[in-house]
């Protein structure tokens, strides 16, 4: 699943897609018509599914509406008051917009659920403002074990864990192949190497009369993939993007601007992909369900959407070559997971573990990321076989999980993936050269970094 | 004049007053209370408490998820001025967006409110047509266009291509986003101008016209000298709210280019708005909203100077 953005077009577009994500799964078709139905339509402003039973704890719970997690949330609610009597989970869910609202008026107000769903990468705001309980001493044992390092990440802040995350949020080193359109092309065999890559993306571009792209090689110039990809050929060089501080990023390495200047000229020079030739929308992995692309990076979470809405269409899901040296290690944000209030009473946030600890538990957790196709965040699921055998394409996925590492303390998502996504395009449209792009990325990066934690 | 017997205005005692109540003061203050007062009372909760919060916001550091909302006193406003990488280039972006929108608005405005001055049997029928857009959402409009300015398979780039001339990405490149949004909000708000300008041609006697015919006074003599001057209170009623609605700009951007590309459509109350909901920082948010009030503020107060009318008919 790509990463949800508070704001714009972006985060509603993957909400959509998650919904039709699970909506695509072929050994869930029930779950299809139903996400699919429920996007366009108008959503409430709350749905409250379940209610608090006297004579029980109630513990209230609030998530989003994407309609495979919320089947997937009810599915969990249910195994969990069987297995503990005692206690009422209080289920309400929100559509998205409302439920960023309404978390952060909620805090403010005091009057929040005692326990949320929340990405990762906003936890660490709210545990560094003391809003979330930190994961009781005896969960916290071999947590670090537990959980894929790039999934806990955020959910981690001064040696404590605030919340235990459900899903993997990968965008990174796997892409989509179009087979006919590489054979097309004269490409047989799958590129190994970063070179193989460029030259097979190359030979399987096409443009029109007037220079544009009809047919994309390699498709990447979308906000997630532009500053994914940057992060990884940096990473893949055995250095890092982050100041000596650990707190702002050094861009100017030598490894940073090598792998700006080949970012770049995967469009100026070899003009495999170009922004401009998608218009607005974020949904651009649809152009490559639509056969106009012939490689695409990106996370496994849109290969449901395009099934679903492009049946049909032959594809594969491989692994990345890698830029540089031999692991396709990369930079991941953490996704999806649950945290508990810091205010709510005590016995409520005992319960409230206990059901998120449960929640984790591998075969739950199993199958809640079956349910909402996402990528499991527990260790003990990797190469899963009952997952893989439900959707073999995601053996590339789990592949290179073990060489993702959390992005770090990029502190506001959104205006870090803007900086470097804003600056290359600028690039790219002529605007600066090269190093001055990467000078004012940089610059914008650490200026946010200055106002959100002070210089 | 006689001087009156009995005055109302000029009581010789205390209290007098109270007890010489002109007619009608019952029904006037009964009114007072049950119609104006409630409006007053609105005023206050919805408009004068919301900017003496916004005020005080602009003096804090204030986070909705903070525990505590230090005072700063002017440093969100230094900060916007002198440090922040993009406050200024969506100020500029604010600014060319009114300086240029306002005027192309009144000037395909004008004339088609002159036309349809002229055309007293079909008036009705094609005053309906151009407010028809007015009445519709946005959202929807922006919408639209999007999709006609798709690049791909946008209906503008097919009709350009059909006739072989160069096709853009207009919303995707920082040198044509701007004008494609402002060509939609255009579009969309020209019929509530249109109709508010005809309403002021249709209240300029005709007898102006007739006497300046009877001199000999051509048409553009008689829009010069007639039309313009005597029209001009409806001229600064409309440039005043087309330029306080497009300083305020927010939904064209934010569904048609989410304020890119590169920041290049980001106007004041995009920013405004993704620095207080997005960014959390609703102080810092305050602070850019008080500047730009006071620029509408100024900007208004130039243009009742500049554009106010001496004629009176």
């Amino acid at each position: 699943m790509t990463t949800p953005r508070q704001t714009g077009i972006g985060r509603r577009a993957v909400l959509r897609g998650t919904a039709a994500l699970a909506a695509g799964l072929a050994f869930q078709r029930q779950l299809a018509a139903r996400a699919q139905d429920a996007s366009p339509t108008p959503e409430p402003e709350e749905v409250t599914v379940t209610t608090p039973v006297e004579g029980k704890l109630n513990v209230t719970w609030w998530t989003h509406n994407n309609p495979a997690f919320v089947d997937a949330n009810t599915t969990m609610i249910d195994r969990f008051h069987a297995a503990n009597p005692d206690v009422n989970i209080v289920y309400q869910y929100f559509p998205y917009e409302v439920f960023i609202s309404k978390l952060q008026a909620g805090y403010n107000a005091g009057n929040v659920a005692d326990m949320q769903q929340m990405f990762g990468t906003w936890v660490t705001q709210y545990a560094g403002f003391g809003l979330l309980d930190p994961v009781p001493a005896a969960m916290a044992e071999g947590y670090a074990e537990r959980f894929y390092p790039a999934a806990a990440g955020a959910y981690g802040l001064n040696e404590q864990f605030y919340g235990m995350p459900k899903e993997f949020n990968l965008e990174n080193g796997c892409m989509l192949v179009n087979p006919a359109l590489l054979e097309e092309a004269g490409v047989t065999d799958l590129p190994t190497d970063w070179q193989g890559l460029v030259d097979a993306a190359v030979k399987a571009t096409k443009y029109d009369d007037q220079d544009r792209i009809t047919q994309a090689g390699f498709q990447f110039t979308d906000n997630d993939s532009i500053t994914f990809l940057f992060l990884a050929m940096i990473l893949q060089q055995g250095a890092t993007y982050w100041a000596d501080d650990g707190v702002h990023v050094n861009l100017q390495t030598d490894a940073a601007k090598k792998a700006w200047q080949d970012e770049v000229d995967l469009v100026l020079k070899h003009h495999v992909d170009d922004e401009t030739s998608y218009g607005t929308d974020d949904s651009r992995f649809i152009f490559f369900f639509q056969g106009k692309v012939a490689m695409a990076m990106r996370g496994p979470w849109v290969i449901p959407v395009g099934e679903e809405q492009f049946p049909g269409l032959a594809f594969d899901y491989v692994n990345m070559p890698p830029y540089a040296g031999t692991e396709n290690r990369f930079a991941a944000e953490s996704g999806w997971g649950e945290v508990v209030n810091a205010a709510a009473p005590a016995e409520n946030k005992e319960a409230a573990w206990r059901f998120i600890d449960f929640m984790a538990q591998p075969d739950n957790q199993r199958d809640w990321n079956l349910a909402t196709y996402t990528i499991p965040s527990v260790t003990a699921l990797q190469s899963d076989p009952a997952i893989l055998e439900a959707a073999p394409l995601l053996k590339a996925a789990f592949d290179v999980l073990p060489l993702g590492q959390w992005v770090g303390p990029v502190q506001n998502r959104d205006r870090f993936w803007q900086a470097i996504h804003d600056n290359f395009t600028a690039v790219c449209l002529g605007q600066v050269d090269a190093a001055t792009g990467l000078v004012q990325a940089e610059q914008q990066i650490n200026a946010m970094i200055d106002e959100t934690v002070g210089p | 004049m006689a001087a009156p017997t009995t005055s109302v205005l000029a009581p010789t005692r205390p209290g007098a007053a109270r007890r010489s109540r002109p007619p009608g003061y019952a029904s006037q203050m009964a009114f007072v209370w049950t119609g104006l007062i409630p409006i007053l009372a609105m005023f206050v909760v919805f408009a004068f408490l919301p900017i003496g919060v916004v005020l005080w916001l602009s003096l804090h550091r204030y986070n909705q998820l903070a525990p505590t909302a230090p005072f700063i006193g002017l440093n969100n406003f230094t900060f916007a001025f002198t440090k922040d990488p993009f406050f200024l280039g969506a100020l500029g972006t604010t600014l060319k967006y009114a300086v240029v929108a306002v005027p192309l608005n009144l000037l395909f405005a004008l004339p088609i409110a002159l036309g349809l001055n002229a055309v007293p049997r079909l008036r009705a029928v094609f005053r309906s047509a151009f407010f028809l857009p007015t009445v519709a959402s946005a959202v929807a409009v922006s919408l639209i266009w999007r999709y006609i300015y798709e690049p791909q398979t946008g209906w503008l780039n097919v009709a350009l291509g059909a006739v072989g001339l160069l096709e853009h990405s207009w919303l995707s490149e920082p040198a044509t986003a701007l004008w494609a949004v402002m060509a939609t909000a255009v579009w969309q708000d020209l019929g509530y101008n249109v109709l508010i300008l005809l309403a002021g041609l249709q209240g300029i006697p005709d007898d102006f016209y007739d006497a300046a015919k009877t001199d000999g006074a051509g048409g553009w003599a008689r829009f010069v000298g007639i039309t313009l001057p005597l029209l001009g209170r409806t001229l600064l009623f409309v440039s005043v709210l087309t330029m306080i609605s497009y300083l305020q700009q927010f939904t064209y951007v934010q569904v048609m280019t989410g304020g890119g590309p590169i920041h290049s459509t980001e106007t004041m109350v995009l920013y405004v708005y993704s620095k207080a909901f997005s960014d959390m920082q609703l102080g810092y948010a305050s602070a850019m909203s008080v500047v730009l009030m006071a620029i509408i503020l100024l900007v208004t107060l130039a243009q009742f100077r500049f554009l106010r009318t001496r004629w009176e008919y």
